[in-house]
């Protein structure tokens, strides 16, 4: 079947940072398009044109999943990312997930969804791929998942967003 | 029956800075129908609130900034913001567009049209975050540049705020002073920059917001934003812009003589190639893509310079508009200096279209004999190609230093206070410097510029298609005119089909938020696939033929609203050099735009939109039926003035 079994990663430098990935994202899972309710997001440094995506790249160690002191977080077999049960999620009031998270690829819009926004690729279809014609998104086969230059791209990435933001 | 809007929130935010209060108006379905977005309903607000004796450097003058339909959406290049206002450098009506983020910003908090009156006593910007909206003093960052200040504010409010700021030439009330939406997206022509500065308003200041759009229905939405993507990446004249930017049209119109070079002296050069997007990619200076809110296309460039000569150079662009002003116009080539034109531009906040033309008439007025002590006072000689001279005139210009205090009054004012005679190679008309293409050759932009509200000025009504640089081109062009023969420059023939339906799409294309290249330079979207594209966002039924009625319901208010600001058929017209002086093209064939000739394009065009032909005033009968009614004593009065 189509799509299964890959993981979404992005190449580093080739985003523009227009967001329409965001808001397809979040059209397709509320029928609502807001750059809050996106499962990836474009961080955006204006002055310097830099633009990183910022997404659930389904890393090996699961730190999300072994960090949920209430088990809603498992990981979906058929798309390999994590996936939240939501009856036993204890949304903005727990939050360890986005804390433990390497890739600052969980997210919390309280005001508009309770629960964690992480990217669970559309079932193995994602539809940000679709839109994205700078191809600052591809997936990748499962058998990927521990490609050392895959991780080594999306640490690149996740560090020079820290570096910016200057946070640790 | 439709009980809710979709698409847009129908708020609009109403800021008056004299008082400090804020409060919101509500717009409905009929007005959503009636106008398509922000472009028609706020030149509906002007006439409503700004009279036509306001001052437009005064507190009565009024900015809407204005989301389009779609933005908010993941329709794909329609995050458009039309910015309207009473313009200081041409004394009218104004309406501006700008990419960037700010219109995806606006529609998150929760409005879509911001609109600001009255002035501050002291600097200050206004700071909006959802419903929490104020006016702050903000002293320090008064007399700093663009991207001095949105640092400052990007540390005081954090990483995901946008602002619409000004720069010191927009403090200092300079006519071409421009907005700067995200630092680099430019709302640039007609000295919007000078109304903020005039108001005090350093800037606005939107936060990450928490709101979300809906539309009417999901699916058959989501079905059109996939096939405007596949019409966006397929199409040839698209394709071009995504690889090399807006300065992709360089070779294109060098080919067709229509590149002006040297103030309009000549029509193509044998150094195009260094002003062109290909040449900034292929050698190097092109490190990155930039993408408006919601933009695949990104034509934007981040760009590096590749020498020290003026200093280390990281920035966005140079547009084509840009290449062609500072660079052939002046006779530069050097990429690095057109970089740092352009750069200063940016963070001064100024028009670069306006520049270039001022500058070229500074450099022809000294050729001539005029300006004789500017040598003095620049310590370098207003030449042709030199590069210190430019430099010197934008620091002169944006803090209206010595000399740049009257070329910051633009070029109108300027050659009139130098010589009458210098005011024949200003290339300026109705208080706006002309846009970088030549007119006599091609002649649907000669009308389009002869007839536009904002002066001789390509963003309000491009006629790309006229170039037939591409299959979408041709095609567009024949359906219009029902004529495959009038493709390409030189010709006069049906030009006031081709202007009318550019006018008229333009409008709708900017109302919903949708960039005129998807429309109107690129061919991704026609006025059939809009049609379905505002019913599946807003579930109102428009046809076609009912699009672009709309859009010429935009163009006929605004020309009434010029009407009552005094405008008439005399106005309708372009500058001197471009009327009076021949132009000679590569083949060495010879072209002349007399006034005889534009007259006959005018009539024809007054005709076929039904507008008094001596007057150039929309016949009572038209607006009628447009349903313009509320103008109807105004053009009355004015036929018989």
């Amino acid at each position: 079947m189509k799509g299964i079994g890959k993981e979404l990663t992005y190449l580093v430098g080739s985003c523009t940072g227009c967001h329409l990935c965001e808001l397809v994202c979040s059209f397709v899972h509320f029928k609502k398009s807001s750059i809050n309710l996106a499962r990836i997001r474009i961080f955006k440094d204006k002055s310097k044109a830099i633009f990183i995506p910022l997404v659930c790249v389904s890393c090996p160690g699961k730190p999300c999943v072994n960090a949920c002191p209430n088990n809603a977080l498992v990981m979906d077999e058929k798309t390999g990312m994590p996936k939240v049960i939501v009856d036993k999620c204890k949304g903005v009031e727990c939050m360890k997930c986005a804390e433990v998270c390497p890739y600052n690829a969980v997210f919390f819009e309280p005001s508009l969804y309770p629960y964690p926004l992480i990217c669970d690729l559309c079932g193995g279809d994602p539809m940000c791929l679709k839109v994205c014609w700078s191809r600052a998104l591809s997936i990748v086969e499962m058998t990927l998942r521990n490609d050392p230059e895959r991780l080594k791209i999306a640490a690149a990435n996740i560090s020079r967003y820290k570096e910016i933001r200057g946070v640790k | 029956m439709l009980s809710r809007l979709y698409a847009v929130h129908g708020r609009i935010l109403f800021i008056d800075l004299s008082s400090g209060k804020t409060w919101i108006e509500r717009f409905d379905l009929r007005t959503l129908a009636t106008w398509m977005g922000s472009r028609g309903i706020q030149a509906k607000l002007y006439w409503d609130l700004v009279s036509p004796n306001t001052d437009p450097l005064s507190p009565d003058n009024i900015v809407f900034i204005g989301s389009g339909t779609l933005t908010g959406t993941p329709m794909p290049s329609a995050g458009r913001t039309t910015i309207t206002f009473k313009s200081p450098a041409t004394g009218r009506y104004f309406k501006t567009s700008v990419g960037g983020d700010i219109g995806l910003k606006i529609k998150m908090n929760g409005y879509d049209i911001i609109a600001i009156k009255g002035s501050c006593e002291e600097p200050s910007i206004v700071y909006i975050e959802n419903d929490h909206v104020e006016i702050r003093k903000a002293k320090d960052l008064w007399g700093l540049d663009v991207r001095e200040a949105f640092a400052k504010l990007r540390n005081r409010f954090g990483f995901d705020i946008d602002a619409l700021l000004i720069g010191p030439a927009g403090e200092k009330l300079v006519k071409y002073a421009t907005l700067n939406a995200s630092i680099y997206n430019v709302a640039a022509r007609g000295g919007g920059g000078a109304v903020f500065g005039s108001k005090k308003l350093k800037g606005v200041v939107i936060g990450k917001g928490s709101s979300y759009v809906e539309v009417a229905d999901p699916d058959r939405f989501l079905e059109l934003a996939l096939h405007v993507v596949h019409r966006i990446t397929t199409d040839e004249a698209l394709i071009a812009t995504a690889h090399f930017g807006t300065a992709s049209a360089t070779m294109g119109l060098d080919k067709t003589s229509t590149l002006p070079i040297k103030n309009f002296r000549k029509s193509y050069w044998e150094h195009a190639y260094l002003n062109s997007g290909e040449h900034y990619v292929e050698a190097g200076y092109v490190v990155g893509r930039v993408g408006c809110g919601q933009c695949i296309v990104s034509c934007h460039r981040h760009s590096k310079s590749k020498t020290d000569r003026y200093g280390y150079i990281d920035t966005v662009g140079p547009e084509y508009e840009t290449s062609n002003a500072l660079g052939g116009n002046l006779e530069i080539t050097d990429v690095d200096a057109l970089l740092k034109f352009n750069d200063l531009a940016n963070i001064y906040g100024l028009d670069t279209i306006s520049l270039g033309a001022v500058i070229a008439w500074v450099f022809e007025s000294y050729e001539k004999g005029y300006l004789k002590k500017l040598k003095k006072e620049l310590k370098t000689e207003p030449i042709w190609g030199n590069v210190d001279a430019v430099l010197k005139l934008i620091d002169k210009i944006a803090k209206r230093e010595g000399f740049g205090d009257v070329l910051a009054e633009g070029l109108e004012k300027a050659c009139r206070k130098v010589h009458p005679e210098t005011c024949k190679w200003a290339l300026v008309c109705r208080g706006l410097e002309h846009s970088r293409v030549e007119t006599r050759i091609a002649r649907a932009y000669a009308l389009a510029f002869a007839l536009n509200p904002r002066g001789p000025d390509h963003l309000h009504t491009e006629t790309f298609a006229e170039f037939g640089f591409s299959e979408g081109a041709r095609k567009l062009i024949e359906r219009i005119t029902g004529r495959a023969d009038v493709v390409g420059v030189g010709k006069s023939e049906e030009r006031a089909k081709i202007v009318v339906w550019h006018e008229d799409m333009y409008a709708v294309t900017e109302a919903l938020g949708f960039c005129a290249f998807i429309t109107t330079a690129g061919f991704a979207v026609d006025e059939f696939l809009m049609s379905e594209i505002f019913r599946a966002a807003t579930g109102i039924n428009l046809s076609p033929e009912e699009v672009l009625r709309v859009g010429e319901r935009i163009v006929t208010l605004e020309r009434m609203i010029q009407v009552r600001e005094g405008r008439t058929r005399k106005d309708d017209t372009l500058p001197w050099r471009i009327l009076n002086e021949p132009i000679t093209t590569r083949d060495g064939q010879t072209y002349t735009l007399t006034k005889e000739e534009l007259d006959k394009m005018l009539d024809e065009y007054f005709r076929l939109r039904n507008w008094d032909i001596k007057t150039g005033i929309p016949k009572p009968e038209k607006l009628k039926e447009l349903g313009l009614d509320f103008t109807i004593d105004v053009a009355l009065k004015s036929i018989g003035r």
